[in-house]
């Protein structure tokens, strides 16, 4: 090859360099979003009103930390697609685990596969490095609540640590449980349990709680510890931990009125049987 | 990554360390299209050992949108080694951004296209990345319990990039340089390694300089 040639050769692999292997990206905080990637809880909140309610029982998948294992979540993303009887996913956050841009670009791109409306709750790892920004630009407000089929669906914000905060938001929580239309029940989405620490404060456990307790919650969803599944009960409330999708496991809920059935599942192998909910004692510590 | 992507990468990293092992150990290396008449690229430590081999300025690969460094080459430029400075400015929401960095190349080939003109066509090489702004930490802040977080602020780094040079040997800058590099972040390149359907164009970024030589 005669040295023109090869010149021309490297010009033009150079070019397609340029033009193929990412953008010119100049710091960790950057948080350019293409339109499609804006927005998706309003444009999923336009799906869900496109979307006629169930009548009768209402299936729901919960997900939570699958961190930067994106496969594992496509698979149960290819999953839910499958089925044909599932409604809605929800999701519990640290659906990164530095926070960064290309971490939320590529969640993205596996939920947007899903073909049912499906929301994310921001997890603490969301809100390292450029999360807070990027989870607003990509998803929308960190606690929101819409109603459909029933039921009041709240996506709570439980990490304000990152943020540099010290207490959840719960004057916020208690006013979208007050103003629910009569005989509306609600389901609470987050990404840590309620004894989470240090989290959730102490002090702020009991008070958390009681506000669910009363304020006609019949589910709360979370994640955070992935290596535990269980189900509990707290008075009205159905408490869950969905493990983590990194590792494939997930949950399968049925709500109909105030029955709720929780039903562990993992991609590749399928939904166990329905777990009875273990009543949890609210005078003692939780967990023991 | 499938197992035939992997096995390439690592055939490629073998050509390229047997041809850095031919050049540094064979003075009169010259690939065949090199012109016999051309002046060699001056190099050596013409400056004394104190003062850097090469100055460079550049911009992206997450270093900042403004990055200068220096670095010193080893046998024959085969090896480079180096520190930068990064800086992005504010932008859209995203705070001001510092980054430290230092890196480490394998510049195996360096051919002649013209008596002036040389070409690195594919140079190799990691690094580690401190990174400075809000809400990025080495140590994690005291009201996690230990070993909550990995750090956030301290990356390593990978780049693959090329390079043409103009070669003036008898002035102070003996060689000026345009470089392209795409370079990642450990963390994309772990998720690119776990995860069969992302692009591994997804995890670079680009990185594109101006590199002086003296």
């Amino acid at each position: 090859m005669t040295s023109r040639a090869l010149g021309g050769t490297w010009l033009l692999a150079v070019g397609l360099l340029l033009t193929s292997a990412g953008c010119l990206r100049t710091s960790l905080f950057e948080t350019s979003l293409d339109e499609d990637q804006r927005d998706q809880t309003r444009k999923n909140l336009e799906r869900l009103g496109a979307t006629p309610p169930p009548g009768g029982q209402l299936k729901l998948v919960f997900i939570s930390d699958p961190h930067e294992r994106f496969e594992e979540l496509y698979s149960i993303v290819d999953w839910v697609n499958a089925q044909g009887d599932i409604s809605l996913v929800l999701l519990g956050g640290d659906v990164t685990t530095f926070g960064a841009r290309q971490e939320f670009v590529w969640a993205h791109e596996m939920l947007s596969r899903l073909q049912v409306p499906w929301f994310v709750a921001p997890g603490n790892h969301d809100l390292l490095t450029a999360g807070p920004d990027l989870y607003e630009k990509m998803f929308g407000p960190r606690n929101f609540a819409f109603d459909w089929a029933g039921y009041r669906f709240v996506l709570f914000d439980t990490s304000p640590l990152e943020l540099d905060r010290r207490h959840l938001p719960l004057a916020w929580l208690r006013e979208q449980l007050e103003g629910m239309p009569d005989g509306t029940r609600a389901v609470v989405f987050t990404h840590h349990p309620p004894d989470s620490r240090p989290h959730i404060l102490p002090e702020e456990e009991p008070v958390y709680r009681q506000i669910q307790r009363e304020g006609g919650v019949v589910l709360n969803l979370h994640g955070h510890i992935h290596s535990r599944y269980y189900v509990r009960r707290d008075g009205p409330t159905t408490q869950v931990n969905a493990r983590t999708a990194r590792h494939g496991h997930f949950v399968l809920v049925t709500l109909d009125g105030d029955a709720v059935t929780v039903q562990p599942c993992r991609q590749g192998i399928g939904c166990d049987a329905p777990t009875p909910a273990e009543p949890v004692d609210i005078d003692r510590e939780w967990p023991p | 990554m499938s197992a035939r992507a992997a096995s390439a990468l690592v055939a490629a990293a073998a050509a390229l360390l047997g041809a850095a092992t031919a050049r540094a150990d064979d003075p009169s290396w010259r690939p065949a299209s090199a012109s016999d008449a051309a002046p060699a690229p001056a190099r050596g430590d013409r400056l004394g050992w104190y003062v850097p081999d090469y100055a460079r300025v550049g911009s992206g690969g997450y270093l900042g949108a403004a990055v200068a460094g220096v670095g010193y080459d080893l046998y024959r430029d085969v090896i480079n080694a180096g520190v930068s400075y990064g800086y992005a400015p504010p932008r859209g929401g995203a705070p001001a951004y510092h980054s430290l960095s230092a890196h480490l190349a394998l510049r195996p080939l360096h051919l002649r296209l013209h008596r002036d003109v040389e070409l690195v066509p594919i140079y190799v090489g990691g690094g580690f990345l401190r990174a400075f702004g809000p809400n990025l930490f080495v140590h994690q802040p005291p009201v996690y319990p230990s070993n909550y977080y990995e750090p956030n602020a301290l990356h390593p780094t990978a780049f693959a990039g090329a390079e043409l040079n103009l070669l003036t040997p008898r002035s102070l800058v003996r060689r000026h340089g345009v470089y392209y590099e795409a370079t990642t972040i450990g963390q994309y390149l772990y998720a690119f390694v776990r995860n069969d359907d992302l692009r591994l164009y997804d995890a670079f970024s680009s990185f594109v300089g101006y590199r002086a030589s003296f």
